[in-house]
């Protein structure tokens, strides 16, 4: 019996990649197991998108079948069965953290060498994994100029260098804009014909209909779903929607709002505003009217200035030209403080306290006395769900309650003008269906609102108005309301 | 590193940095040992038209280089000219009593430094720090998991400083609306650390996993680049030779200052 049973795991084995049986795994400073049962085979060939809530433990699930737990990241992890593949490569989500060295072919050369290839060999094989992802960048050229999308396809790159039959990729595009993220997945799609693959992404758009299963995960660490994208779409959707998990179907039932018609009054004016990098003009405005109670979104494509231009309205970099705001001058960042407030990319480096609380309560103890600062900071917490993470210090929460509680900082007092640099990056549905509820509020209540955004979901849905960076100009977009 | 200011590459760019190392503890040695302050005067002037020829760096830089090096170098010697003993007396008020024989000592170490100063500016200026790593580990044998995590957290630095200036203009803007207490003086400062630092340990972690899955080991490996010693080696200390012989000769029969030993 336990032969035959050996011999038919044998046959099973030979055509599965990936073999996971009766999985437990604890993190040690946890007291919980994340996971207390997962079953999950992959075939070889297959295609497989993993996606979940934040805190699910997909990231966690894809490093088991990878084997990076418990070989580099030593995490003890228990399984009645645990066949990996041999021979797998990584794409990890940060383009930051994960080149080792300062050039293009250091870094490709760095994993040559770790495979011990002769030096004379390395230069071909650096110069086709580059032409087979469609990278045509100059070998020597320092991974520091490359931008975004492009250092996630050196990655891509780099991982084919490794000859693997399976690849894991982790949140590939979460830091990429859209054309980025659409452009890398089709490098993807042209080269994973023969491997096994398996997803980890919340940005589904693009591969959902490409892949064999979609498998999704609770909060609990489980999986409660495991099935071709399809039959998901047509019978699943309530399930994923639940979890607050992005779909093709996502926006369908994105919230939906009225908008008034009425413009309030002139709130800034620019004039003649002219913005330069290191003595390269980026960015010049002849005049650009604002009004209030407006939702503006703001357009163009990476590196256009839109980050400079919010920035130089808040005085943070030098420009030239002049700035009105309520028929005055703005000669410092300080004249408009408080009015004012703009939310930066990086969550992380605009909180200034070390704990949850503090954030909004710093903001509240100016303005009223202790108990009503307190209840105002409690209301807050609630009104952004981060009441349970209250006591946390910031940096420990997940990115979609980083960037809530961010936001929330603004609301200190209710800002005249909020300046917003991609709220909703990397966010998922739910968290992006509440941002914008959110928004809408303000708007209603009196706030103008100016968003970067590279989402065109939201460019065509919510702005009353579009403005568009392109070669340094500033043009009006049509707004298409497609509610 | 310097890319952004850097004109051409000249043959010292492709001299072995092993080289380069050596060479400059020789010539720490060589100029503690020389006490004729004519030789090194000119030396000075050669080796500033080295750094000048040889870096590849364009001159407006050098220039306010070649200023700070001169004025901290006059500064360190200030304390031995100023309070120095000797015969011939220049000048006193007080306490301060600049004698002949102090003001050329005090010349004398300035351009000690000088010289070492102008030196390593040109190591620096044609050190690619990849190739420092390489010849590290494959002359002197230096574990490939120190070398690797060196570059790599030299990588991370421009992150660190753009996350600096993030922060601080995030501070701007908030520091306003807020009791200034809660960000001043050690306050605000631990903040400042505290975040900068989880950034990058968070960076570092992700990095070391990344390294790891691409198969970095302490094992066996090859090295893409080869770093040998080459023709470009000998040219370089050669120079370096011949500028030293210039410069005593002229020291010898062309002395600036009267007197031919500082000591």
């Amino acid at each position: 019996m336990l032969v035959k049973n050996k011999a038919i795991r044998l046959m099973v084995f030979n055509m599965t990649d990936i073999n996971i049986e009766n999985l437990k795994l604890k993190f040690p400073e946890t007291e919980q197991l994340l996971f207390s049962n997962i079953n999950i085979s992959v075939k070889k060939g297959e295609k497989v998108l993993l996606v979940g809530p934040s805190g699910s433990g997909k990231s966690t699930l894809l490093n088991v079948m990878g084997g990076l737990i418990p070989k580099v990241i030593h995490t003890p992890v228990k399984a009645d069965y645990l066949d990996i593949p041999n021979a797998s490569s990584y794409v990890f989500q940060d383009p930051d953290a994960q080149f080792t060295m300062p050039t293009v072919e250091e870094e490709l050369a760095f994993i040559l060498e770790n495979q011990r290839i002769a030096p004379s060999l390395m230069n071909n094989m650096m110069t086709n994994a580059l032409k087979r992802i469609g990278l045509d960048v100059p070998l020597d050229l320092s991974i520091n100029q490359l931008s975004g999308g492009m250092k996630q396809k050196l990655s891509v790159a780099a991982a084919l260098l490794q000859e693997p039959d399976t690849l894991f990729l982790d949140e590939p595009t979460s830091m990429l804009d859209d054309d980025s993220a659409k452009n890398l997945w089709e490098t993807i799609l042209s080269i994973w014909s023969d491997l096994t693959v398996v997803i980890v992404e919340h940005r589904v758009e693009y591969i959902w209909d490409k892949v064999d299963r979609v498998i999704l995960m609770n909060d609990d660490g489980e999986i409660i779903l495991d099935k071709d994208p399809k039959f998901v779409l047509s019978h699943h959707v309530d399930l994923l929607n639940e979890y607050g998990v992005w779909h093709p179907m996502s926006w369908n039932q994105a919230p939906q709002f009225v908008q008034s018609n009425k413009d309030g009054a002139p709130l800034l004016e620019i004039r003649d505003m002219k913005i330069d990098r290191r003595g390269i003009d980026i960015l010049y405005i002849d005049h650009l009217h604002i009004r209030s109670r407006q939702w503006l979104t703001l357009e163009g494509p990476n590196g256009a200035g839109k980050s400079s231009f919010l920035s130089a309205l808040m005085k943070l970099i030098p420009h030239q030209g002049q700035i009105i705001y309520k028929n005055k001058l703005v000669k410092k960042t300080k004249d408009i403080i408080g009015d004012v407030y703009p939310v930066f990319q990086n969550p992380e480096l605009q909180f200034i306290t070390h704990r949850v609380y503090d954030e909004i309560y710093i903001n509240m103890e100016h303005r009223y006395d202790e108990n009503l600062a307190k209840q105002k900071t409690e209301d807050i917490l609630k009104m952004f769900s981060l009441e349970h993470s209250a006591h946390l210090n910031p940096l420990e929460l997940s990115t979609g309650q980083k960037r809530r509680l961010s936001v929330a900082t603004a609301l200190g007092g209710i800002p005249d003008l909020l300046l917003l640099d991609e709220p909703t990056f990397g966010l998922d549905q739910k968290n992006t269906f509440f941002m914008l509820e959110l928004f809408d509020e303000l708007v209603k209540a009196g706030t103008t609102i100016i968003m970067i955004t590279h989402d065109v979901n939201i460019q065509t849905r919510y702005p009353s108005r579009r403005l568009e960076i392109l070669d340094g100009m500033i043009l009006e977009k049509d707004t298409h309301n497609v509610r | 590193m310097f890319d952004s200011i850097k004109n051409k590459d000249t043959f010292v760019h492709n001299v072995n940095p092993v080289t380069k190392i050596i060479a400059a503890a020789a010539l720490f040695v060589i100029v503690v040992f020389t006490h004729n302050p004519n030789t090194l005067l000119y030396f000075v002037c050669i080796m500033a038209i080295l750094l000048f020829t040889l870096s590849g760096i364009q001159w407006r830089y050098l220039c306010i280089l070649l200023g700070v090096i001169l004025v901290s170098g006059l500064l360190s010697s200030t304390y031995m000219i100023l309070y120095g003993k000797g015969d011939t007396t220049l000048f006193k008020l007080g306490i301060i009593h600049v004698t002949e024989e102090s003001f050329i000592r005090g010349i004398h170490i300035t351009m000690r430094g000088v010289i070492l100063s102008l030196f390593g500016a040109l190591v620096i200026f044609t050190l690619k720090i990849t190739d420092v790593f390489y010849a590290l580990m494959i002359h002197f044998k230096i574990k490939s998991k120190y070398a690797y995590s060196f570059m790599a957290a030299i990588n991370m630095i421009p992150l660190i400083f753009s996350e600096y200036v993030q922060l601080r203009r995030a501070r701007k803007v908030r520091a306003p609306l807020i009791d200034k207490k809660r960000i001043s003086g050690f306050k605000g400062l631990r903040m400042t650390i505290v975040t900068l630092m989880s950034q990058s340990i968070r960076r570092a972690y992700r990095l070391g996993i990344a390294m790891e899955s691409k198969g970095f080991s302490d094992n066996q490996r090859t090295y893409y680049r080869q770093t040998t010693f080459s023709f470009n080696d000998i040219f370089f200390v050669i120079t370096i030779l011949i500028a030293l012989l210039i410069s005593s000769y002229l020291g010898i029969n062309y002395p600036i200052f009267n007197t031919s030993d500082a000591r």
